[in-house]
């Protein structure tokens, strides 16, 4: 008996530190989150689940990039190459008919473009990979979970090739390949065909999913830089966005939208 | 095109700060709403945003149509809407940012603040996270 209301007392003790440590986690990271609850039990390392972006990085009111409180180390050729990058979002933004965003062309948004924008996506075990299907666009990436290297000639891909490994219980994934023509976020930031990225997904209770990357590029950047963390919120049964919705870029919709609105709108005929 | 008052039944209802950054929104005048009324002809339940289009009378009382570019589908379904909320042949009054070049073109992302032949329609869902469109 002794044993039992001792052990009940250490439980309880256990769940207060844990609820803590949720809230705390979770203090200021997410906008319009519901209140925390007690985290639940969850394998740190199944994913498995539909998540929904919109805490921590993707910042509005960045000076540079949405990922990224802190102007990243451009060098004078990525200075460049985000000049000549103009979209209709963010702090150089232009009116979108004006611009040359190449999903103003029904072009693929890319891996890490998607990465943060806050539309769902579904995590999938299946074996030796790892899947995440993305609502926006309607793609879908692997991370490749049997050890492989990823390769050392890449051919250019607008989702990469992905490579995962468990690091304790964070998911460390390695991505080369990403093909240039894509940008990293909304606002055009640049990288280059140089550029390898390591991301880092960390479970860090069951309803919540935090993401850090860092990017190396030495042809944009001077130094590798490492993004600010993004969360991800679990979508249970009753969430709106538990069920990923086809959404398509199609051409032929993009060119109807684009004559009959996009244009117009900014006086282009 | 002198002004956007060049709609007789667009009125300028006030001015509303939004972030800088607003979404695609930057060829649209966004600290202006306006209210434009009129007959639906056609409503685009597409991607990459919806559109909703209004025969409206200018101040000449000649027939313009006029284009409102929505949000997308995903987002709107998001808040109860569907392809069939509106109909060809519904009144409508609408509250849209107005194109900043004068254009008969206007903005209106979720939510949305319209009336479909006099009544009000409500937005259902308030998702916990509006993605920046």
């Amino acid at each position: 008996m002794h044993n039992r209301v001792a052990g009940s007392i250490a439980v309880l003790a256990l769940m207060t530190v844990f609820s803590s440590a949720a809230l705390a986690q979770r203090g200021g990271g997410t906008r319009g989150a519901a209140p925390a609850a007690p985290s639940v039990p969850h394998d740190p390392h199944d994913l498995t689940g539909v998540w929904l972006g919109g805490g921590g990085g993707g910042g509005n009111r960045n000076p540079v990039t949405q990922w990224l409180r802190q102007a990243p180390p451009l060098t004078a050729e990525g200075k460049a190459k985000m000049d000549s990058n103009k979209s209709g979002k963010g702090p150089r933004a232009v009116m979108p008919a004006l611009g040359n965003d190449p999903i103003g062309d029904a072009n693929p948004p890319g891996l890490m473009r998607t990465l943060v924008y806050n539309r769902p996506l579904q995590i999938i075990n299946a074996g030796d990979q790892i899947v995440t299907l993305f609502e926006w666009g309607h793609f879908w990436r692997s991370i490749w979970m049997d050890a492989r290297k990823v390769p050392d000639d890449p051919d250019p891909r607008w989702y990469g090739y992905s490579v995962g490994h468990w690091d304790g219980d964070t998911l460390v994934v390695d991505t080369v390949g990403l093909d240039p023509r894509g940008w990293l976020d909304e606002w055009g930031t640049p990288f280059s065909e140089e550029t390898k990225v390591e991301e880092r997904w960390h479970r860090v209770d069951r309803d919540t999913l935090e993401l850090t990357f860092t990017l190396t590029d030495p042809k944009y950047y001077s130094k590798p830089w490492t993004s600010d963390t993004r969360t991800f919120r679990l979508q249970g049964k009753n969430s709106p966005d538990h069920e990923l919705l086809e959404v398509i870029f199609a051409p032929l919709d993009e060119q109807e939208f684009n004559r009959r609105v996009r244009n117009p709108a900014a006086g282009v005929k | 095109m002198k002004s956007t008052l060049f709609f007789v039944f667009l009125v300028l209802i006030g001015a509303v700060s939004l972030f800088a950054h607003h979404g695609t929104g930057i060829s649209y005048d966004q600290d202006a709403w306006i209210t434009v009324k009129g007959t639906v002809t056609e409503f685009a339940w597409k991607n990459p945003h919806s559109q909703l289009y209004l025969d409206i009378k200018d101040e000449k009382g000649e027939t313009v149509n006029y284009a409102i570019e929505l949000n997308s589908p995903g987002v709107m379904t998001r808040y109860g809407w569907s392809r069939r909320t509106f109909k060809v042949g519904d009144m409508i009054e609408f509250q849209v940012h107005p194109s900043r070049v004068g254009a008969p073109v206007g903005e209106a992302l979720c939510p949305c603040k319209v009336k479909i032949n006099g009544i009000e329609l409500k937005s259902e869902e308030q998702p916990a996270q509006q993605p920046q469109q």
